[in-house]
């Protein structure tokens, strides 16, 4: 028999507890409600329980434990997160570039894009594209060698992003935001690199409204080894 | 980096493409743009 229910009902002295009764509230052990509707309409009605705080329940519509702290339903589990592990893709040995596919769906409108461990057969620039596009970026970036001057960079015709992360024999970087990849809208990148000898932002844009799932880094020039890319989502809401 | 040097330095049977958690050998064409790609890189920082 389904679990969800659409009362909670309340005993007076001397009433007969049948089967049918006890199949409600005590053989789920927490109620479960289709609805946040159906939640509410099961408290306070005749013969049922008066909502008090301590109340536990069970969401079908929306996966959740909620409990009543005395003025309003609040959700026990799961908890929910701002950021969400999309996927994690282990980078192989000398490769010149790593596509991820199906990164981005409807689910989230932001990502957060992050390599950790690995390295690059030498210093280089890393650069992004979403799916098969080369054409309609732009890109600008501020970067200095540690101590000495400010100064940018930057290009209003890109088939790429550039520079918005590196690598070297000990480290590879790459922490990027994207912002509305998979939504009909421009594309909006924000990263970085970091290296021993420099350190620097960059930003970028794509300029057009097509929806991506996928995209690519690549060396400016070599390959790299291990390390492992990570894709997560913000929340929407 | 000269054309032989990107060859001798990343051999066609040990460089490769990565699409997700396949990875592959390039084809000729692949390869032949990813060795031209280190003759023309300029570091730009």
């Amino acid at each position: 028999m389904p679990n969800e229910q659409v009362k909670v009902p309340l005993f007076a002295a001397s009433e007969i507890l049948t089967a049918a009764n006890m199949n409600i509230s005590a053989g789920t052990g927490v109620p479960v409600f289709a609805t946040t509707v159906t939640r509410d309409a099961a408290f306070g009605g005749a013969g049922e329980k008066v909502l008090a705080e301590g109340q536990l329940c069970y969401l079908s519509s929306t996966n959740v434990v909620q409990y009543y702290d005395g003025a309003a339903w609040a959700t026990l589990a799961p908890t929910s997160s701002g950021l969400t592990l999309v996927s994690a893709t282990t980078i192989g040995t000398t490769v010149s570039s790593v596509t991820i596919t199906g990164a981005f769906s409807a689910t989230y409108d932001a990502y957060k894009i992050v390599i950790s461990g690995g390295v690059a057969s030498g210093s280089s620039n890393f650069n992004l594209v979403f799916g098969a596009t080369t054409t309609g970026y732009v890109w600008g970036s501020i970067y200095n060698n540690y101590g000495a001057s400010v100064v940018g960079g930057g290009s209003t015709t890109a088939s790429n992003i550039d520079l918005i992360g590196n690598g070297t024999t000990a480290q590879l970087n790459f922490n990027v935001d994207v912002v509305n990849p998979f939504l009909a809208k421009p594309t909006q990148v924000n990263g970085f690199f970091i290296d021993p000898s420099n350190s620097g932002s960059t930003r970028g844009y794509l300029n057009n409204t097509t929806s991506y799932t996928d995209f690519k880094i690549t060396p400016g020039s070599g390959t790299l080894t291990g390390g492992t890319v990570r894709v997560y989502g913000y929340a929407n809401s | 980096m000269t054309y032989e040097e990107a060859v001798a330095m990343y051999p066609q049977d040990a460089t490769y493409i990565q699409i997700d958690d396949v990875v592959r050998l390039m084809t000729p064409a692949e390869y032949e743009a990813f060795i031209q790609r280190q003759v023309d890189y300029v570091p730009l920082v």
